[in-house]
């Protein structure tokens, strides 16, 4: 082989500061790393529309809060597009960082200059888009592919359920703080995952639970979002009708990241 | 603890400036045990210095204190005369690391990867060029995992590159690798140091530090006992009176691996093929 005599001695050249390059690189990374990895894709993009051709085979009327009768397809949607949310943030965060901290990826960037902040911060954002993505095609299936009717106003179902998401990735990011190694990431997700899944109303309806079951779950990060996308999207309320759920939402996710930035390390 | 005066190489050559590295005084313990004892050494601009001493010895441990991945107990460490306590930031812009036990984008090709690092840095990289120099140019669409052992340890060192430093910090390079593939890192690492800049390498391999450094740090147990280039040290021992025992034998394995082969063992051997290494795993 013909090694290269002449290493190059000035090969980069500087371009902005790490954290705003870094910022902007970690955010293009990510995006790309997610739509190259097949099985990222067909959890987040196609299990939604799988879930909405399953649960649409469910041929059922139900009543909501205003005493109205719906297909069920009407009330699933919205609880989709909140658990979209969980599924984005919590889920693809929570994964991909604790793989990249066990396998070194973290600590190779820990020593560039790059601040914790503008890195977390690029994978974060990459998250928000990915799941505005997802919310925009689970709910334009739901509608023009399987003909859910939906009220309210679209922009603002948007941006509830992406600003929801990242309720959910500051608890992806506590997760990864948390966990000591990568196989403690799937017991965690499952522990938050089910309940989320059971009784947040996002599937099913949450008036049947007992009263106990029902008072505790109404605090769950899911329960607010699920909360606040079928209010606007199955009884057309605006922001005023929803604050509760947002504070709840933004309580969970101060919180989270309070604790994160305590114990989250790169390496 | 014996210090070697240093011999031979021109010292820096204006007393001035100040050494590409400076290492002083430096401590890491972890509860009672010490990882590093007090270690003091200066790699001069444009030379391999070799930290050289067995697995435990705290060479990792220092290299990483230097990059900043560990903080350091007590002592001082200077890069290019920035203290890496007060201005973190600026002493790791002149750094140029490889790492053990760290990895890169499972989905992202060679070059992109190399424009993610550089953007850590807040610098574009030329990839091309960077690729170009570890041999991997006609690789730069591939990912790291189609990569052989050497390959990838290469991949490592232009990785090192992205930020143009003048000191490159390698942690066992070689580790893992077989003798062509370890023999081409070298060429690499020397000519870093023929472009002018200063490489700092750590190994546990006696060849590499006899044949590749032109000063080695003697470290065992955390603590170093001797610092001067290797003919020197050979030399003071020799001088000493000590005698190598000498075994005589009538063949090596390597004798018996020539005849029945042909050829020698690092002879004639294709770089890019999957068989030319091993990925290192690498023990501290």
């Amino acid at each position: 082989m013909a090694i290269a005599q002449g290493a190059p001695m000035s090969t980069s050249v500087r371009v902005g500061t790490p954290a705003v390059r870094g910022f902007q690189a970690t955010l293009v990374s990510e995006i790309k790393n997610f739509w190259r990895e097949p099985s990222a894709l067909a959890f987040t993009l196609g299990q939604p529309f799988l879930l909405l051709l399953i649960l649409n085979t469910f041929d059922f009327h139900v009543t909501l809060p205003n005493g109205e009768e719906r297909p069920y397809l009407d009330r699933l949607l919205p609880g989709l597009i909140a658990f979209n949310g969980l599924n984005v943030g919590l889920n693809s965060i929570a994964f991909t960082l604790s793989r990249y901290k066990e396998r070194g990826v973290l600590r190779r960037i820990r020593a560039t200059p790059v601040p914790t902040y503008a890195f977390l911060g690029g994978v974060i954002v990459s998250r928000l888009i990915i799941a505005l993505a997802v919310t925009l095609i689970t709910y334009l299936s739901g509608v023009y592919i399987f003909g859910a009717e939906l009220e309210g106003s679209v922009p603002l179902l948007v941006a509830m359920a992406t600003l929801g998401s990242l309720s959910f990735v500051a608890l992806g990011i506590l997760m990864v703080a948390v966990a000591k190694r990568e196989d403690d990431i799937p017991p965690l997700f499952i522990l938050i995952l089910m309940p989320s899944m059971l009784f947040s109303g996002a599937f099913l309806d949450r008036s049947g639970l007992p009263d106990w079951l029902h008072w505790i779950t109404n605090g769950l990060p899911l329960t607010f979002l699920t909360n606040a996308v079928q209010e606007i999207a199955n009884l057309g309320g605006g922001v005023g009708d929803i604050t509760t759920d947002i504070l709840g939402l933004v309580i969970w996710g101060v919180a989270a990241t309070a604790i994160a930035s305590w114990r989250f390390r790169m390496a | 603890m014996t210090m070697h005066a240093p011999a031979r190489l021109p010292a820096s050559p204006d007393p001035s400036t100040p050494p590409a590295l400076a290492v002083r005084q430096l401590k890491k313990t972890y509860g009672s045990y010490e990882a590093v004892r007090g270690i003091d050494f200066e790699v001069r601009e444009g030379e391999i210095f070799g930290l050289l001493g067995p697995n435990g010895a705290g060479k990792t441990t220092t290299i990483e204190i230097i990059t900043g991945l560990r903080s350091l107990t007590s002592g001082n460490v200077e890069v290019f005369g920035v203290d890496i306590a007060r201005d973190a930031a600026n002493a790791r812009a002149r750094i140029g690391i490889q790492l053990q036990e760290s990895d890169f984008f499972e989905h992202l090709t060679l070059a992109e990867q190399l424009s993610y690092l550089g953007a850590c840095y807040g610098m574009r990289p030329d990839t091309s060029a960077l690729l170009g120099y570890v041999d991997l140019a006609d690789r730069a669409k591939w990912r790291l995992k189609q990569l052989s052992g050497g390959q990838r340890q290469r991949f490592a060192l232009a990785a090192a590159l992205v930020n143009d430093p003048p000191l490159v910090l390698l942690d066992e390079p070689s580790t893992g690798l077989d003798p062509t593939a370890r023999r081409q890192l070298w060429g690499l690492i020397r000519a870093l140091r023929d472009n002018g800049r200063t490489v700092l390498l750590s190994t546990h391999y006696m060849e590499e530090a006899e044949v590749l450094c032109d000063r080695v740090a003697i470290m065992d147990r955390g603590q170093v006992s001797a610092i001067d280039t290797p003919a020197n040290l050979i030399r003071d021992l020799v001088a000493t009176g000590f005698k190598r025992p000498v075994e005589v034998r009538d063949a090596t394995l390597e004798d018996v691996f020539i005849h029945l082969t042909g050829h020698g063992f690092e002879d004639e051997a294709e770089p890019a093929a999957p068989t030319a290494g091993r990925r290192g795993k690498g023990g501290r």
